[in-house]
């Protein structure tokens, strides 16, 4: 296994979910991050899911996927749309707290 | 509306209690993910694509000013200041810490409030007309008999485990507001020639994978008869509905394959069966027990002075539109329910923040008794609005971005979740809305569109409806990239038609703008007053398909 190395085609990293509070991560070699560009990426999908499952304590991580991904430069890009989103989050924004933004300004009677 | 008792705060209590222990024992290791996965789903806990998802039922979508409240809360305290309702009346938050979930189940515990039925195979929270008790045109207040059809289910020992999730949506008027024929089971409050109340019973309707509109079961059945006819119903899916294939599991299929006649033969004899037992009906005091949470309100109005509901409606041109558009017909004089749509030009249908929850149960307080309703629109109704109040209101809501005024309209569109945040999607399907409602920003244009029902799916499993859009948009996977299916001419209302797909799909980039065709061609091609799906009922998809595909 080559951590973001320039290796072939069909590459894969190991998506899963933290137990505790749902958030995605990947797996890193050595223990599960958060970030994307820190997992490593092997083109030998059941040995990588087989290291992912055995560092998997106490069953603190669940949900492990093996996702495919491409390198360009160094960058860590899934090819499948649904896994960018995941990596990154929704791509729209519901702003919340700061969402009002109407006035009585325009209103003359 | 209904007011729980000591014994419904005790199961709460309990149930509550008892997942607490569940989460602790999964934390801990001692129960495996396998084990606690239908455990967290039969409490509403999803884990969607970036964290877990916590589904709250709305009973047949009416909550109060206080419950509003906690929503805004638990979305503050607990997920990232915004909730979202859904297409079946609930709410929903995207964010929830699952070791954060008890104390959510408790928080909404204490306001009568659970997540229970919301997932799993069992009789999901029952939907209604988002007007029921005050729309002018209904025979009879449907929210009685979904609470008690809501206490007859919850729990129900024989209907836990059912082959599939089973939906039901009851109407009090002809002019369906709960698409009834696309449920599970669909009931419509009638009278007979004699003028007694009971119900029309519509079974085996459906959309997801196989769409279906439901067939009628009864005619007639006797408002007495409620529970043990629905017992028969269930009591003959449960036992011949399919178990050894997830997508033929729904009662849909099973009635399809056995023709509605021999169907109604099976439910006919086992519901005779349970009369003789000494039948499962609702005992009359209990019934008018429940009856009573439902009175009409006193309608004591007591409130700022009016501003000139005349002079507003002639002079401000946005509250006229409002009023022509999110007004509808009230039973009682001078009263009018409201539509307050979760749709701004733009936005994401059905998000809510935090502050706007709290500012709406302060202007529920003042302007509508302290009620809301939740619509499968995925847009809120105030349903007690004096007509002197509406400029007042309307000024109020314009203030906090919640008084658009699109009601029916091109913008008010219906969008699922989609590959943003729903684990099973195949492709977004909020983009699209927010760049259709963008495209027809103009109020003007949007009122010369005039009553359009734009629909969008992220998968087959069309949370979204959009088979019954009058303009429909699903979602596919096309090699890992998005597509979109285009659907015209679906309905949800009394004159239920399913959506036919135009041809080849198009691309995220292209979607848009093939709607954009479809309504051109309709402003181009209607006659009069013509509403889209008239026109579509009278041409045919051929025109549509011409202009897309020449
Ligand atoms: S329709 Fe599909 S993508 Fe949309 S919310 Fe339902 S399951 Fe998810």
């Amino acid at each position: 296994m080559t951590k973001a190395a320039n290796i072939n085609n069909a590459l894969r990293v190991i998506a899963a979910n933290n137990l505790s509070d749902g958030v995605v991560v990947y797996f890193t070699g050595t223990k599960w991050s958060k970030n994307l560009q820190f997992a490593l990426v092997s083109a030998d999908e059941a040995e990588l899911l087989s290291a992912a499952q055995n560092s998997v304590s106490g069953e603190n991580i669940i949900g492990l996927e093996p996702v495919t991904v491409e390198i360009q430069g160094k960058t860590i890009t899934p090819t499948a749309m649904r896994e960018k989103i995941r990596a990154l989050g929704p791509t729209i924004n519901f702003s919340g707290s700061d969402n009002r933004t109407g006035t009585y300004s325009n209103v003359s009677i | 509306m209904y007011q729980y008792d000591a014994y419904d705060h005790k199961i709460l209590e309990q149930r509550t209690a008892e997942f607490r222990d569940q989460v602790t024992r999964r934390i801990n290791g001692k129960l495996s993910e396998e084990e606690f996965r239908p455990l967290r789903l039969m409490n509403g806990v999803y884990l969607q694509l970036h964290a877990y998802m916590i589904r709250v039922a709305i009973p047949y979508g009416t909550f109060n000013s206080g419950q509003l409240r906690k929503f805004a809360h638990i979305a503050r305290k607990y997920d990232r200041g915004y909730g979202h309702f859904t297409t079946r009346q609930n709410i929903q938050y995207n964010w929830p810490k699952l070791i954060d979930i008890p104390d959510i189940l408790d928080e909404l515990a204490s306001v009568e409030m659970h997540a229970i039925q919301t997932s799993g195979n069992c009789i999901r929270n029952i939907t209604t007309d988002q007007f029921a008790g005050v729309a002018k045109d209904e025979v009879a207040d449907p929210r009685p008999y979904a609470e008690i059809i809501r206490q007859w289910s919850t729990f129900h020992p024989e209907f836990a485990y059912l082959p599939r999730k089973f939906k039901i949506a009851i109407t009090g008027a002809k002019h369906d507001r709960a698409a009834i024929k696309f449920h599970d089971i669909g009931l419509e409050v009638l009278r007979n020639e004699t003028g007694e109340l009971g119900f029309k019973v519509i079974v085996g309707g459906g959309l997801g994978r196989t769409p279906v509109i439901g067939s009628v079961i009864k005619e007639y059945l006797p408002e007495k008869h409620l529970l043990s006819y629905l017992e028969a119903i269930l009591r003959i899916y449960n036992l011949s509905g399919r178990r050894d294939n997830k997508y033929k599991a729904r009662v849909k299929i099973l009635v399809k394959e056995s023709g509605i006649e021999s169907f109604r033969v099976k439910v006919e004899k086992e519901w005779r069966q349970i009369m003789e037992e000494g039948h499962t009906d609702l005992p009359a005091a209990a019934q008018k027990l429940i009856f009573n949470h439902f009175k009409p309100p006193s309608y004591e109005h007591n409130v700022l002075p009016a501003l000139d509901f005349e002079r507003f409606y002639k002079y401000q041109a946005e509250f006229k539109r409002w009023i022509d558009s999110n007004l509808h017909d009230h039973k009682v004089e001078n009263y009018a329910a409201v539509t307050i749509s979760l749709k701004p030009i733009g936005g994401i249908p059905g998000d809510i923040s935090s502050e706007q929850m709290e500012d709406l149960a302060d202007l529920a307080d003042i302007y509508s008794l302290g009620e809301i309703r939740s619509t499968h629109e995925q847009n809120l109704v105030f349903p007690y609005v004096h007509k002197n109040d509406l400029p007042a209101l309307w000024l109020e809501l314009k203030s906090i971005d919640l008084a658009t005024p699109n009601h029916g309209l091109v913008s008010d569109i219906i969008a699922c979740p989609g590959m943003d945040y729903c684990s099973l999607a195949n492709a977004r399907s909020i983009p699209i809305a927010q760049e259709i409602s963008n495209k027809f920003s103009d109020p003007k244009l949007a009122a010369q569109i005039g009553e359009l029902k734009i629909k969008i799916s992220g998968c087959i499993n069309a949370c979204a409806h959009h088979h019954v859009g009058h303009i429909g948009v699903l979602g596919v996977d096309k090699k890992g990239t998005e597509s979109y299916q285009l659907l015209l001419g679906g309905n949800a209302d009394e004159n239920a038609a399913i959506g036919k797909i135009t041809g080849p799909g198009f691309n995220g980039d292209q979607i848009v703008g093939a709607i954009e065709t479809v309504i051109r061609t309709y402003q181009e091609i209607k006659e009069g007053n013509e509403r889209f799906i008239d026109t579509y009922q009278r041409v045919g998809m051929e025109p549509f398909k011409d202009a897309l595909y020449d």
